[in-house]
């Protein structure tokens, strides 16, 4: 196993180590830490943390409050901090509308096949780009800069995504996705914070570039792989606008249009022959429908993802 | 510098990527044929929902017609930006909906018209009977016809029709619905709903006495859905939007900086000060003074009463109120009739239609006059019985004297005592020529109590006008559609501009001062010259 | 005799078949970014040219160019008389700025007090919850913050249960911008310190042992280890973030607002989105406010990274 040693989190070419090198001290007892104890900075933060907490809950609570009360309840109660007059009705007409499971059905495609496809070619194009001195590097990195800026708008967009025959394909969602350049600088910066000795011992041992890649640089990155993937699957759950656009067929609109379409009915001062109102109730449970499979999800994910930092952290 | 020697390759690059692209109007393709030999259509309206086609009156219509149909819908708060993308990339459906009024895109209406986005209608819809009269009947026809890209005027699109039964409609039923209820336990009830200014004004009081004694509480009298204030300003203004006619100065003024209006506007602002009308009215929720009169937290609204809307409201009030043993919901949602300082009722005046069906400019000859042919046997007796009952025979019978019995199959009773909704293509079909608030009396959907109670006022509402007690605010028809490039241009941030400046002055954002300045500054200078120029008032 | 060495300079074009042989892997794997830049970033740049003319959807972009160029008179509609304009410029540079700075230390803040903390379980729960509200889109945020704070929801139904006046969040200016920033933290926050998380937990152990057996207080171990040990990637976030001055988040801005919070809350971004948005006629419009916003923010991304640069971290430019 290679030795991880002590480096500042760095960018590629960063060479000078601001810290010591320390080599490992064979055992010896280890200091005893007058931190053990909880002292009184630890209450001091454990407090913050948990009203921190604490107000990120409240509103889904709120919401939750809401979703399982009756309508009835929700406008005549002066203070609705707990469910009152407790009916699922909300709920009961969420799980049997048809376009909402459509939708997530729709979602669930997006989330793992887009989520897969984003995550590949940005890790490739990122741990590329963390490499030294490549014909062509210059010439890629400052092309992709400018487009981090600069854009055509919309109708060269459209005309572009019609002539690829994306128009109506459910692929529209997730082939313009393929890279995202905040993601892969990402990548890059911690390809390149990890040692060069990596790579060079590997290249004496006869491997070639793709070898490297797989065997030596992608197991240590499993922490930025999680949290990137992790940003992608996010962007796929949330996404929209492409969808907005370019579906027309109801076959393949994400969960996320079908609520949308559901938060902001038809304005009354519109005339509309088919106007309908969502009570308070039902907006909730349809909103706690788009957050209840990641709420669930979320943790696991999180398991791997906190394991993975641990790994990266631990030498030898 | 370094970064600028950085860009150049890249912008090498750009050029030669411009010189690949190749940008146009597509070529317009042939009409498409399914392989058993029916045309196929797209169509887009807002009115859709996730209708999609598939059921047997679609079948029956698709058969007819030897057509095939591929509908899809807008989202409401993205029509414009769908739309938009689609005029702007060449990739229209065959027939699509836009919600053209002469404030709102009316000037795209006429780009679209001689830029070859949309296509004309024939100008001898004879063919048609049907159509051709519900066409006729449209109010303010004259200015939708407009220039081709040949200069030559032609009608581009269908209006939508609000009701075909009735020739004209005056105006928009924006009135009060109150609680009458609590007006009779509280003493302010007069007879048959009918109020003087000065009642009007002392029921509003006692209401906000009742709800609001405190000044702290979440309810209050009075709520309006539509910005502005227009349920008080309706008694004083002029005209509903920007353009006022001044008779003193023989020339036209921007409306919201009229005597009038002010004196209105004034009268929102103090009532605002009493709290009487809410204070989140006008904050990001779209129906929040809606809700609040639902939720009992509000004695009267100010609401838009087609049919839909007000079944909407009735049935809001009843879920809230169920554990109530004595609630009486005709009372809880009675229409109130308000005279105004001059003894008269105020409405607004409106076209008898709204929205547009518009047809793509690249479709064939054959393809408009299929669908026309289709609109107007929907428009027709037997295709209006196909939307709104469903198939002869199966879903209900005639007799020989016209009467229709509902079947059994066709039409099941639900659990809460209404037939139960069920798919129609037709119906869906015939909302791209007319909102079809010609069978809100026949349609077995609809609650014919909330109907005949919207009818009641709709009578007597037609009683005062021809009796001269009703005023209705119009706008002048020669300025109305009047097109000049300053006007197309910035009539409708105008408005919004103006209707914004007035919350902000009645909730206390911005004094008097700032409000005249900003009614009367900025672009309104210009535009109301070239109006007045181009109207020949000026002198 | 000294001999005098020659340098030649050597031209990056030399051995260009041997480079290309030794990068081929790394060449490989770049071909299909190179691709999707092209594709979907550069193929549509041409559409920047929409900025300088009234566009005509039959006659495309280059048949508008001919026909009906008009230079910069799109962007005019920046700069037309209204007073307006320079509260709306003030106000995006307000809360842009102001947005970046709250989220750039609240990130630091949650990411310090994360990983400082010393019960085991509650961390792991407080990371899981704290990072999830950046799953919503504002929509649904919006629908929480309307329910919360309006002057029938909960927050006000506690204040007035407790006795005091009930508050206007919404329709109060400075309120309602105390809740755009607060509302950004609160979607933000955790999730943004995943990242200072997982580049703290880079930072080697050896360190903080060899802090210890100094005698070094918690504090000043945060202060002279971690604080320093995340500062390339606080730069490198920062100086991203900055492009995004102009943009002041209209999406959540548009979600929440409404006239009586002009004053404090208009962007340019909404305020433009209010000028034009009835007026289908010319895209090219917004095409031009969209290119005013991109040169601006290359322009202060570049500043920026001057400025890092000089203070000795190394920019992205």
């Amino acid at each position: 196993m290679f030795k991880h040693q002590s480096k500042e989190v760095g960018f590629a070419g960063d060479n000078d180590s601001k810290s010591p090198k320390l080599e490992r001290l064979p055992l010896r007892p280890k200091k005893q830490n007058n931190n053990n104890r909880i002292g009184g900075l630890d209450v001091v933060i454990f407090i913050i943390l948990f009203l921190f907490v604490l107000a990120i809950i409240f509103p889904f609570y709120n919401a939750f409050v809401i979703s399982i009360s009756s309508e009835h309840a929700y406008f005549n109660s002066d203070l609705l901090l707990w469910p009152q007059e407790v009916t699922w009705e909300a709920y009961r007409s969420v799980f049997t509308n048809s376009a909402m499971w459509k939708g997530f059905g729709v979602t669930m495609i997006l989330l793992v096949g887009g989520t897969a496809y984003q995550l590949f070619f940005t890790v490739i194009t990122g741990y590329a780009m963390s490499r030294d001195k490549w014909f062509g590097k210059n010439f890629v990195m400052n092309m992709i800069l400018v487009t981090m800026f600069f854009g055509g708008g919309l109708v060269p967009y459209y005309y572009l995504i019609t002539s690829l025959g994306l128009y109506n394909n459910i692929l529209v969602m997730i082939i313009p996705g393929a890279i995202d350049t905040f993601n892969m600088l990402l990548m890059r910066n911690y390809f390149a914070s990890l040692p060069k000795e990596l790579e060079e011992s590997a290249r004496i041992d006869g491997a070639n570039d793709i070898q490297i890649f797989v065997k030596v640089y992608l197991p240590l990155s499993l922490p930025m792989l999680a949290t990137v993937g992790l940003f992608f699957a996010v962007g796929n759950w949330n996404s929209w606008y492409n969808s907005m656009l370019f579906i027309t067929t109801s076959d393949y609109r994400p969960l996320q249009m079908v609520l949308r379409d559901m938060i902001s009915s038809i304005s009354s001062s519109v005339e509309s022959p088919t106007a309908k109102t969502y009570s308070e109730g039902l907006v909730m449970a349809s909103i706690f429908f788009t957050i209840v499979p990641m709420m669930c999800f979320y943790p696991f994910l999180q398991k791997f993802f906190v394991k993975g930092i641990v790994v990266g952290a631990l030498k030898g | 510098m370094n970064p600028l020697k950085k860009l150049l390759p890249l912008i090498a690059v750009s050029i030669g990527v411009i010189g690949l692209s190749s940008c146009g109007a597509k070529p317009s393709s042939n009409d498409e044929y399914t392989d058993d030999g029916k045309l196929k259509l797209s169509l887009r309206n807002l009115y859709f929902e996730s209708w999609a086609g598939g059921d047997v009156y679609t079948d029956t219509i698709q058969d007819k017609f030897n057509i095939q149909v591929t509908p899809s819908t807008y989202s409401y708060n993205d029509w414009t930006s769908q739309v938009s993308a689609a005029v702007n990339a060449n990739n229209l459906t065959d027939v699509f909906q836009f919600n053209v009024t002469q404030f709102n895109y009316a000037n795209s209406y006429k780009y679209w018209a001689a830029g070859d986005i949309i296509k004309a209608l024939p100008d001898d819809l004879s063919s048609w009977p049907n159509l051709k009269s519900m066409i006729d009947n449209l109010t303010d026809l004259d200015a939708m016809k407009v220039e081709d890209s040949k200069g030559v005027k032609h009608l581009f699109g269908i209006p939508i029709a609000k009701n075909i039964a009735k020739s004209k409609v005056d105006y928009s039923p924006f009135t009060y619905v109150y609680r009458r209820d609590w007006a009779k336990t509280w003493g302010v009830y007069k007879d048959n709903d009918v109020y003087t200014w000065d009642e009007f004004q002392n029921l509003i009081s006692v209401f906000n006495t009742k709800l609001n004694p405190t000044g702290n509480s979440d309810k209050y009298a009075m709520a309006d859905v539509e910005w502005g204030f227009p349920s008080l300003t309706n008694f004083y203004k002029q005209v509903p939007h920007c353009f006022a006619f001044d008779e003193t100065q023989k020339k036209y003024v921007g409306n919201f900086a009229t005597d009038a209006y002010i004196q209105g506007m004034d009268m929102a602002k103090d009532y605002v000060t009493k709290k009487i009308y809410g204070y989140d009215q006008y904050s990001a929720t779209e129906g929040g003074a809606r809700k609040a009169y639902n939720s009992n937290n509000c004695g009267i609204l100010y609401e838009n009463l087609s049919l839909t809307n007000y079944e909407a409201i009735r049935t809001a009030l009843l879920t809230s109120n169920s554990l109530d043993a004595n609630f009486n919901v005709d009372d809880a949602s009675a229409i109130m009739k308000v005279k105004g300082p001059d003894s008269k009722y105020a409405l607004e005046g409106t076209d008898n239609w709204f929205s547009v069906t518009l047809l793509n400019h690249d479709i064939s000859d054959t393809k408009m006059k299929k669908i026309l042919d289709l609109l107007d046997y929907l428009l027709g007796d037997e295709g209006t019985k196909l939307a709104v009952y469903g198939k002869k025979g199966y879903d209900y019978t005639e007799d020989s004297s016209g009467n229709i019995t509902l079947s059994e199959n066709g039409w099941p009773m639900g659990d809460d005592g209404k037939y139960v909704a069920k798919t129609n293509g037709a119906k869906y079909l015939r909302y791209m020529a007319t909102l079809g608030n010609d069978y809100g009396k026949i349609d077995p959907l609809t609650d014919q109590s909330a109907f005949n109670l919207i009818e009641n006022w709709s009578t007597a509402m037609d009683t005062a006008n021809t009796a001269g007690e009703l005023r209705v605010i119009k706008e002048n028809p020669e300025v109305m559609w009047l097109s000049t490039s300053l006007k197309d241009s910035y009539e409708s941030s105008l408005l919004k501009n103006a209707t914004d400046e007035v919350i902000r002055y009645c909730y206390g954002s911005d004094d008097k001062a700032t409000y005249l300045s900003s009614v009367t500054g900025g672009q309104w200078a210009p535009v109301l010259s070239e109006i007045n120029t181009k109207l020949g008032y000026s002198k | 005799m000294e001999s005098l060495t020659i340098v030649q300079r050597q031209s990056p074009w030399r051995n260009i078949g041997k480079q290309l042989k030794q990068s081929r892997f790394l060449i490989a794997m770049i071909i299909p970014a190179v691709a999707f830049y092209f594709i979907f970033c550069y193929i549509p740049m041409y559409g920047v040219l929409m900025a300088f003319t009234t566009y005509y959807p039959k006659l495309g972009i280059w048949g508008s160019l001919q026909y009906h160029f008009v230079g910069f008179q799109n962007f005019s509609i920046i700069f037309n008389n209204d007073p307006k304009f320079l509260n709306v410029l003030r106000n995006t540079v307000l809360i842009g700025f102001g947005k970046i700075i709250i989220s750039f230390v609240s990130a630091i803040v949650m990411a310090l007090l994360i990983n400082d903390l010393r019960m085991r379980h509650f961390k792991k729960v407080a990371q899981t919850i704290v990072t999830f509200p950046h799953f919503l889109s504002w929509v649904v945020i919006a629908g929480f913050i309307n329910v919360l704070f309006a002057r029938t929801g909960i927050i006000d139904d506690i204040i007035a249960y407790c006795g005091g006046t009930r508050v206007d969040f919404l329709t109060n200016g400075n309120f309602f911008l105390a809740l755009i920033f607060t509302s950004d933290v609160w979607k933000e926050a955790g999730w943004s310190s995943i990242i200072y998380l997982a580049t703290m937990a880079g930072i080697s152990p050896e360190l903080y042992e060899a802090a210890d057996i100094d005698g070094a207080t918690r504090l000043q171990k945060t202060w002279h280890i971690t604080l320093p040990g995340i500062k390339p990637t606080a730069v490198l976030l920062l100086i991203m973030s900055v492009g995004g001055l102009l943009s002041a988040g209209f999406d959540q801005i548009f979600n929440l607002y409404n006239p009586l919070v002009y004053d404090q809350v208009d962007i340019l971004d909404t305020y433009i989105y209010r000028q034009t948005f009835k007026d289908l006629v010319n895209p090219g419009v917004g095409t031009a406010i969209g290119l005013f916003k991109s040169v601006v923010s290359f322009l202060l991304v570049v500043v920026v990274d001057r400025i890092a640069k000089l203070c000795g971290e190394r920019g992205i430019i």
